[in-house]
């Protein structure tokens, strides 16, 4: 098998750990994004919590530091979610895939040799553009084309915070 | 009990969501949302009151946002501060049909499935790599000691007076970081036993696809609805 | 072993029934030898029920599996019952067993196990060493690793002190049954748990203040009909370390956290004099103050110093603990494991509360660690504050306590703390 040359079973424990983890974050955010659409509307509430819907991808990269784990680590974050199950349901399987692919790029860019606060902001900001899409597929009917664009760059602001965000967590908390 | 295959579930399940995001039509959603969401609230409302429960509140919030975004067209109601137009009202009822599809069908994949059985067919049946279902099987066990990490960390938040719910991202740095601390130590240990416990030997069996009475009335069920769709498109 | 992992490096050659363990091409033969139970079942179970986890050891191996060979293995451990039901519905005790069945399924030759006893209840301390028993009696070969020597020093062949990876002492069978008292003391100097504790008596504090009392408290978990707490009363007055006893599951840590007020009793009350009020207030004021058993879970911040300054206003006395001043920029998640939980009790003092409530906090301490929770305990209450401690362990029961508890089924009795001790004490005499 291709996949047992390159991940070791710690690897693999870790990204186990980081879909746990994920699990974990994706269901209290849901919470999070009821309040914020409560407080402020429709955008308010995507910057609040969109990024932290992205954070799979940079955690399990961060960590991990191989090829392939900032897609497995948000995809299967999604999987657990969906598990769970949350408010989400089946759309957090569609959704995790579409975003681990887009954040997997953003390292494959890199040429896989840099796994910095950097590249994890970028990879959350990157994932907000296949969240927003399919948005637009389950929403569109409501949000007029501005207003998707204004969500977009919410979409992309609140990936990029939280890339930033969960890259710097996994440094302190090495040892 | 007969039961319904886990693969047959995730198949069906995946399908139909996927169906929701590409229909476009009216007809469409309320053949699908027909179908999936009495079923799957009638096996789901026991167990999962509360997840409908959310549902039935995100609407009010949905409503509101289309009577924001998408008030145009003819006048339908005239309360006194604002008039509800035909826009808001169809933008409104297929937003939420797609998204009464999608939760019937999860509530439907979600009532009938066993984890253990799911993980083990990924594994066996669909012919996922060993690591795969591996890192699955661990991250649902995790997700166990997690939710009671959280928990923990949700208590001594509130007694150093904290926010319970992280709302801000320094709130979610310091919610992370425990859990990561907590997660990484254990992950270190249990990477190490599994390591001796042959995991780098391990020749993951394969199954033969197996076919119940069920699961072929669930795929003819889907092919219908697949059927319909593309008609009605 | 552990370098073929970790990226470690290892000098040396081992020879383990002719392979050599350091060698990557031999490392994924060790598991057909070798099973490992590891100190902590949560760091060791990946599998949702427990003839998962046993099938899992055995697939990997190559086994075939059978529905038999599960059941027998399960039954060995006193299992079978619970074979499909899911790993964390088990008790600590079960998990641990459930940890070994998983690990000698497939019967190797060698048997490792990493602090066995630590955060088990007395009975599930006295499981483990009978099966460690049975195991030796069976013929297969064990290493234990423990900071307890003394329950194992009658089973014990050959015993071995290692102190910062140096070998201090390497001793046989026959030295340590002739010369047993003088094995224990050479022990004890070198820093091993190896003498029955003894009780060290205290002052009686019958006549200083009330500090806190709690009234037919009755509680449940709004998941579970079933009630944890069922009428418990307590009262603990100035200057007392209080401990409360029981097994796993009969309630301590809900109890602490009851009393925190971090829960809502669903009936009875929880009263503390020198407020004179009631659940609410004793939050509001930090009054009680409860410790997690992880310090993890206490940080909130991400450098030491802001950790402290969040806590209080006053200055902070560095002479107390010099290598804080050290650390002041690091990330609290950086620190040894012994300075995390030195942390966690800096910050629960510095909320300056009356009572300070700890869960667990000696699991998986050496002596080293445990004096300095002592001490620091000690130091504590001499400043006329109380301490509330739910605990297995017999030494901090011994060392510190000046009221016990006992813990059963979700009621609570006072007794003394001979009492406490022998509780404690008994289900592993009955072995040794
Ligand atoms: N959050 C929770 N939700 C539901 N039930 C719980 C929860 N926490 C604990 N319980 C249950 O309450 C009972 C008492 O648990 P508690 O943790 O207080 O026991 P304990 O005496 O501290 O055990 P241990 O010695 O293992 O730490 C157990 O049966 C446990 O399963
Ligand atoms: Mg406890």
């Amino acid at each position: 098998m291709a996949l047992s040359k390159r991940f070791t079973a710690l690897d693999l424990t870790y990204l186990g750990v980081v879909a746990a983890i994920c699990g974990v974050i994706f269901a209290l955010t849901w919470n999070v994004y009821f309040i914020g659409s409560a407080l402020g509307g429709p955008i308010i509430a995507r910057i609040m919590s969109y990024g932290l819907w992205f954070i799979g991808a940079p955690l399990a990269a961060t960590l991990i530091k191989k090829p392939g784990t900032a897609f497995l680590g948000e995809f299967l974050g999604a999987v657990v979610e969906t598990l769970i199950p949350t408010y989400g349901a089946f759309t957090n399987i569609i959704y995790g895939f579409a975003q681990g692919a887009a954040s997997e790029l953003v390292y494959a860019m890199f040429k896989y040799r840099k796994y910095g606060i950097v590249q994890a902001s970028l990879s959350g900001a990157v994932a907000g553009f296949p969240c927003v899409a399919l948005d637009a597929l389950l929403f569109g009917d409501i949000y007029p084309a501005e207003v998707m664009v204004l969500i977009t760059i919410a979409a992309v602001i609140s990936g990029a915070i939280y890339g930033a965000v969960a890259a710097i967590a996994v440094r302190s908390v090495r040892r | 009990m007969i039961k319904v295959r886990p693969v047959t579930l995730f198949i069906y399940g995946l399908t139909i969501t996927v169906l929701a995001f590409i229909a476009r039509s009216t007809e469409q959603l309320i053949l699908l949302t027909l179908i999936n969401a009495p079923l799957g609230i009638y096996l789901g409302f026991k167990r999962l009151k509360i997840l409908i429960i959310l549902f039935l509140l995100g609407l009010i919030g949905l409503f509101v946002n289309s009577l924001i975004f998408a008030n145009s067209g003819i006048a339908v109601l005239d309360l006194q501060f604002i008039t509800v137009r035909e826009g808001a009202i169809t933008s409104f009822s297929k937003v939420t049909l797609r998204l009464l599809t999608i939760l019937g069908a999860a509530l439907i994949f979600v009532t009938q499935i066993n984890v253990r059985d799911f993980i083990k067919s990924l594994e066996e049946e669909l012919r996922f790599p060993k690591d795969i279902a591996y890192a699955l099987s661990v991250g649902l066990r995790m997700l166990n000691i997690l939710e009671r990490d959280a928990k923990e960390i949700q208590l001594v938040r509130v007694e150093r007076g904290y926010r319970k719910v992280p709302l801000t991202p320094a709130d979610v740095g310091s919610f992370l970081r425990p859990l990561l601390s907590l997660g990484l130590e254990r992950a270190i240990w249990i990477g190490i036993a599994t390591e001796l416990r042959g995991f780098a030997l391990r020749n993951p069996k394969r199954a033969e696809i197996k076919v119940g009475v069920l699961d072929i009335l669930l795929y003819s069920l889907l092919i219908l609805q697949c059927l319909a769709i593309l008609i009605l498109a | 072993m552990i370098s073929n992992l970790l990226n470690g490096f290892v000098e040396g050659d081992v020879d383990l029934y002719g392979i050599n363990p350091i060698d990557p091409e031999d490392f994924p033969k060790v598991p057909k030898f070798v099973g490992v139970v590891l100190q902590d079942p949560e760091k060791q179970l990946v599998m949702p029920t427990p003839a998962d986890e046993v099938s899992f050891t055995l697939e990997n191996l190559g086994f075939t599996v059978t529905r038999e060979s599960i059941m027998n293995s399960l039954k060995n451990v006193g299992l079978e019952s619970r074979a499909y039901s899911p790993t964390e519905y088990l008790s600590g005790g079960e998990k641990k067993r459930l940890c070994i069945a998983a690990s000698i399924v497939h019967k190797p030759k060698l048997l490792i196990f990493d602090e066995p006893t630590a955060n088990l209840d007395p009975w599930g301390v006295s499981e483990v060493i009978n099966y460690i028993k049975r195991l030796k009696e069976e013929g297969s070969s064990v290493i234990v690793i423990e900071h307890k020597a003394r329950h194992f020093l009658p089973l014990t062949d050959k015993l071995m002190v290692l102190i910062n990876g140096e070998q201090k002492l390497n001793l046989t069978k026959d030295l340590i049954s002739s010369k047993y008292e003088e094995v224990v003391n050479t022990l004890n100097n070198l820093g091993v748990d190896a003498s029955k504790p003894n009780l060290t008596r205290r002052n009686e504090l019958y006549t200083k203040p009330v500090v806190i009392t709690a009234n037919d408290l009755w509680f449940r978990y709004p998941s579970s009909k079933e009630y944890v707490l069922k009428g418990v009363s307590l009262t603990l007055r100035k200057g007392e370390v209080g401990v409360v006893v029981g097994r796993n599951g009969s309630g301590k840590s809900t109890l602490l956290k009851v009393l925190s007020g971090l829960y809502k009793p669903d009936k009875g009350s929880i009263k503390v004099p020198s407020l004179n009020g009631i659940n609410g207030k004793v939050r509001k004021r930090n009054l009680v103050f409860y410790v997690p058993q992880e310090p993890d879970y206490m940080f909130i911040h991400n450098t030491v110093l802001k950790e402290l300054q969040s806590c209080s206003n006053k200055s902070f006395n560095f002479d107390e603990v010099p290598w804080v001043k050290e650390v002041l920029n690091e990330s609290p998640y950086k620190l040894s494991h012994g300075q995390r939980r030195w942390l966690s009790y800096l910050i629960a003092k510095l909320h300056s509360p009356e009572v300070v409530m700890f869960d667990e906090p000696t699991a998986g301490l050496d002596i080293r660690l445990l004096k300095q929770f002592v001490n620091w305990v000690k130091d504590f209450v001499s400043e006329g504050k109380t301490v509330l401690i739910a605990t297995h362990d017999v030494r901090v029961v011994c060392d510190i306590a000046t009221n016990a508890f006992i813990m059963s089924e979700g009621t609570l009795s006072q007794v003394s703390v001979e009492e406490a001790r022998d509780y404690l004490e008994k289900p592993v005499e009955v072995i040794s």
